[in-house]
C-alpha cells in the first residue's frame, strides 16, 4: 500500500520566507550586541575595541596588540571602527545555515586584562560579563 | 526606592558571600585592603547593567539586573586545589535559581541568581586568579 503526496511549491516558498525572517531577526540581535560591546569598551590605542569578531564560517578572528600604537585615540572614532568590523562580519550571514555557531570574540592579547583588570587591585571593564547579563 | 535598590542588592550579595566564606579574607570595593602573601582572598565587584520595564503601562515594575564578579586569588604555585575548593563553594552557594532575601525596614527584597559561571584561571603574580561571574536580577518598582 502506498500513498503519494505532492507538496505545493508555495509551501517551500513559505519556508524560505520563514528562513529569511529568522536570519533577519538574528542579525538584528547581533547588531544590538555589537553596539553594546563597543559602547562598553574602553579606548586608548583602540587595539581592544577593533579586535572584536563574530566568527562566522572560516577566517581568522581579529586580534591587535596595543604595543607601539599611539595612545589617546578618539573614543567615538575607534568604537565606530570596531562596530564597523562587526557589521562587516554580520553581512557575511547569508542563510540560516550560517547561524549554526556564531561566537563573539576579542582576540587582542590584553583582552583578559581589559575584562578583569591588570592586577588584583585594579578593576576591569567586564565587557563580556555585561553582555552575558544583558543578552545571555 | 529605586535609588536605594542597588545598595540593597549589593548588601544581599555581599552578605551571602561573607556568610558563605566565613573566615576568608574579602577585599571589598573601595575599602583599604592589603593581601597577605600566601593567603587566599577574594575580591567581589558589583556590576549593575540594564534596568528595564518588566511590564507595560504607567509606572511599570522594573527589572534590575547585573553581575556580581568574585575574583578568587590563591597563592601562585600552590596548585589549583585551593582555588578550586573556594570556587566550588561560591558557585554552589550562588547556584542558579538561588534566592537571596534581605529585609530593609518593613520590606523584604529577594535577589535572584540567574547563573554562576566560573571562568579560566590565570597567573597574576603572586596570585593565581580565578574569576566567577554571578548573574543576578530583581523585580522592584
Amino acid at each position: 500500500m502506498k500513498s503519494t503526496f505532492t507538496v505545493n511549491s508555495s509551501f517551500y516558498n513559505k519556508l524560505k520566507h520563514l528562513d529569511a525572517l529568522a536570519v533577519d531577526s538574528v542579525k538584528g540581535r547581533l547588531e544590538d550586541i555589537a553596539r553594546t560591546a563597543v559602547d562598553y569598551s574602553p579606548v586608548d590605542t583602540g587595539a581592544y575595541v577593533t579586535s572584536f569578531s563574530y566568527t562566522i564560517g572560516a577566517g581568522r578572528p581579529r586580534g591587535k596588540s596595543s604595543d607601539n600604537l599611539p595612545k589617546g585615540q578618539s573614543l567615538e572614532g575607534k568604537q565606530e571602527e570596531g562596530y564597523g568590523n562587526l557589521m562587516q562580519d554580520i553581512s557575511r550571514i547569508k542563510s540560516i545555515e550560517d547561524l549554526d555557531n556564531i561566537q563573539l570574540r576579542n582576540g587582542s592579547p590584553h583582552a583578559t586584562d581589559v575584562e578583569y583588570g591588570e592586577n588584583w587591585y585594579g578593576s576591569g571593564y567586564f565587557v563580556f560579563a555585561k553582555l552575558e547579563s544583558i543578552y545571555g | 526606592m529605586a535609588n536605594d535598590i542597588y545598595n540593597t542588592i549589593r548588601a544581599a550579595l555581599e552578605t551571602h558571600l561573607s556568610t558563605t566564606l566565613s573566615g576568608t579574607d574579602i577585599a571589598y570595593e573601595n575599602v583599604a585592603f592589603s593581601p597577605t602573601t600566601g593567603t587566599l582572598f577574594v575580591k567581589p565587584t558589583f556590576i549593575p547593567t540594564v534596568t528595564q520595564p518588566a511590564t507595560r503601562g504607567l509606572n511599570p515594575q522594573l527589572l534590575y539586573q547585573g553581575v556580581f564578579n568574585v575574583m578568587v586569588n590563591a597563592p601562585e604555585g600552590s596548585g589549583p586545589s585551593l582555588a578550586d575548593t573556594t570556587c566550588n563553594t561560591i558557585t554552589n552557594a550562588f547556584a542558579a535559581t538561588t534566592d537571596l532575601s534581605i529585609v530593609v525596614g518593613a520590606e523584604t527584597y529577594i535577589v535572584r541568581i540567574r547563573y554562576a559561571e566560573r571562568q579560566q584561571g590565570r597567573i597574576d603574580t603572586p596570585w593565581y586568579a580565578v574569576p566567577i561571574n554571578i548573574g543576578w536580577y530583581i523585580y522592584n518598582t
